[in-house]
């Protein structure tokens, strides 16, 4: 075994705080590409009356940040009534297909909002960054505006795991450094807010503007799917995969 | 000729100067940074604005120094007064593990620049003298002395100056007793344990002066003017609830119930725990009307043991209140319960 990998492996096992922790335990995953796997073709939509996007009014640095804002708790599409921004993975996958290549997570400010609103990363050996004593997935966070933003991360209990200053015009990395759902805001801008969901495999999608996330080559089998939504919470769906074949799962919300 | 034309004129002109005085308080208001007269800055003050480490890191957006700065967090103008030069580098260290929760970022300074923000901001300081501000007036003056000249304003807010780091103090003489306050300033962490308010090392006769002009704060700083509150409420069109919080700073609820209603805080002889109970299991019972009737009319504390001095009770704030700040409250305050949400995937 490779002795750097496994030194790595045991790094980043000491270093998981156990209240981040939503998925399994670090590094489970091993890679198995399936010889004939399936997808999950997935949309969730609402089934007749939907919420409309929320409009504030901007209370700090209006020159920067304009007079409103558009928060994002729910993105619908007017004519699929399809709900971006949901979060679908594959309950405790332990082997299957490589993970996708990325360069990296980035989280943009710009003009006091978040760019991406909500995003995947992946917990993988690979992905980890070491810098002195931490490890982790390094997320890269840039400051395209002219005014100061802080970047603090709760966990589900309202506990902060980082709050780190980002400086105008200047990037900065955090390592986050477990699998989970890290909430990210500003507290000079309070309307900001973002999502980073880290998963342990590369069995994951986020749902596009019109409401759809597909998941592919899947090996066949029954699963269990998560889906999460900021404003919605989660859901558990029963799927059964089967070799080259797309599994439908619809989620409809009220109606 | 003439006078037919004067009385649609006259109209426009009481038009005009209505129009006009109806935002005095706004244009008067901190907001529009046209406040009273300007303090005069202190060199240090002015060299710690220049100072290459807050430049670089924007402190100002955030704190006031000098006369320039934001008021997201406490005016650092008399920081040397009130913390400790021990105190001042565990918070810039990891601010998080001196107040959970914060929103001040830990910035990752360097022992460099540790040392030289510790050694700047302990000059941020004004030499009191006791004596002379205790010389002379009546019990509430000479406690208004002291609160100017301790800048308490830096954390507390009193009518429209100050800001909202700490309690709101004012209509504190309406909601706290004499002991309780005195008990408090003498050794606020040894009552609280997790409060940010600092340990002065106030004398006795401090603490009587303070005791006395804290108690004079039965909400007269608020009367001569629109509550500062709601000109920013209003201004900012903010949603109800929200305005509702601001009330529920305003009145420092929080001070008893805790930062959104989760109860906790130390309530000595109060049944069953000796700590005020989250206001959830009360929004739970109470309707409307009722949880109206017990903000107007106070409530008494269950008491453990009959002996012993009597816990605080929930003081009555039917003269602290008018109706659309109540109304305001109440939203607030049914906003936290566990809502039932509109929309869910079941």
């Amino acid at each position: 075994m490779n002795r750097v990998a496994f030194a790595r492996r045991l790094l980043a096992a000491a270093l998981v705080p156990a209240a981040v922790l939503t998925a399994p335990s670090a590094f489970a995953y091993t890679v198995k590409e399936p010889a004939e796997g399936g997808a999950i073709a997935g949309v969730i939509r609402f089934a007749d009356a939907y919420p409309e996007a929320e409009v504030i009014k901007v209370s700090q640095d209006p020159a920067t940040c304009g007079l409103h804002q558009t928060l994002e708790g729910f993105v619908v599409n007017a004519d699929t009534k399809g709900l971006k921004n949901v979060v679908a993975y594959i309950d405790g996958m332990t082997s299957g297909k490589p993970f996708p290549e990325t360069s990296g997570l980035e989280l943009n400010q710009e003009g006091c909002r978040y760019e991406p609103h909500v995003q995947v990363g992946f917990f993988e050996p690979k992905a980890l960054t070491r810098v002195d004593d931490a490890s982790g997935v390094a997320l890269e966070i840039v400051n395209g505006d002219d005014v100061f933003h802080n970047v603090h991360s709760l966990d589900a209990d309202g506990k902060t795991l980082f709050n780190i200053p980002s400086l105008p015009g200047k990037d900065a990395t955090k390592l986050l450094p477990a699998a989970g759902l890290y909430h990210i805001k500003c507290d000079i801008h309070p309307w900001m807010s973002a999502y980073v969901m880290l998963v342990d495999h590369p069995y994951v999608a986020v749902s596009n503007d019109v409401g759809m996330f597909r998941i592919e080559n899947v090996p066949p089998g029954s699963y269990k799917l998560i889906l999460w939504h900021e404003e919605l919470g989660r859901v558990e769906r029963d799927v059964v995969v089967k070799a080259g074949e797309d599994t439908p799962v619809e989620i409809v919300i009220g109606g | 000729m003439r006078p037919t034309l004067i009385p649609p004129r006259r109209f426009s002109g009481a038009g005009v100067a209505l129009i006009a005085l109806a935002f005095l308080p706004v244009l008067a208001s901190p907001l529009f940074g046209r406040d009273k007269e300007e303090r005069k800055e202190l060199p240090a003050e002015k060299q710690l604005r220049d100072n290459p480490i807050v430049k670089e890191k924007q402190c100002i957006t955030c704190h006031t120094i000098g006369n320039e700065g934001g008021t997201v967090g406490p005016n650092l103008n008399q920081v040397g007064n009130r913390r400790s030069a021990d105190w001042l580098r565990r918070w810039l260290t990891d601010p998080n593990a001196v107040k959970p929760g914060t929103k001040m970022p830990n910035f990752g300074f360097s022992e460099r620049e540790l040392t030289a923000l510790v050694e700047a901001l302990s000059r941020m300081r004004r030499d009191i003298n006791v004596n002379a501000l205790l010389a002379g007036g009546t019990p509430v003056e000479k406690g208004r002395r002291l609160f100017e000249n301790y800048d308490c304003a830096a954390c507390h807010r009193i009518g429209r100056e100050g800001r909202f780091v700490g309690p709101d103090l004012t209509w504190v003489g309406h909601r706290k007793r004499e002991d309780w306050e005195a008990r408090w300033l003498r050794d606020p962490p040894a009552y609280k344990p997790v409060t940010f308010m600092p340990k002065f090392g106030f004398s006795e006769p401090e603490i009587a002066a303070l005791t006395a002009f804290l108690h004079d704060q039965q909400g007269q700083a608020n009367t001569k003017s629109r509550r500062w509150e709601q000109t920013v409420a209003y201004y900012l069109d903010l949603p109800a609830k929200e305005r509702g919080k601001l009330v529920y700073r305003r009145l420092a609820c929080w001070s008893c119930h805790g930062e959104d209603a989760a109860g906790g805080i130390r309530n000595d002889n109060q049944a069953p725990d000796g700590v005020t109970p989250s206001l959830r299991k009360a929004l739970a019972v109470l309707d409307d009307a009722a949880l109206e009737r017990v903000i107007r009319d106070g409530s008494r504390a269950g008491t453990l043991d009959p002996a012993a001095p009597a816990p605080f009770d929930c003081p009555a704030y039917a003269e602290a209140v008018d109706e659309s700040e109540l109304a305001d409250l109440i939203l607030y305050l049914r906003a936290l319960a566990p809502k039932k949400k509109k929309w869910s995937f079941q």
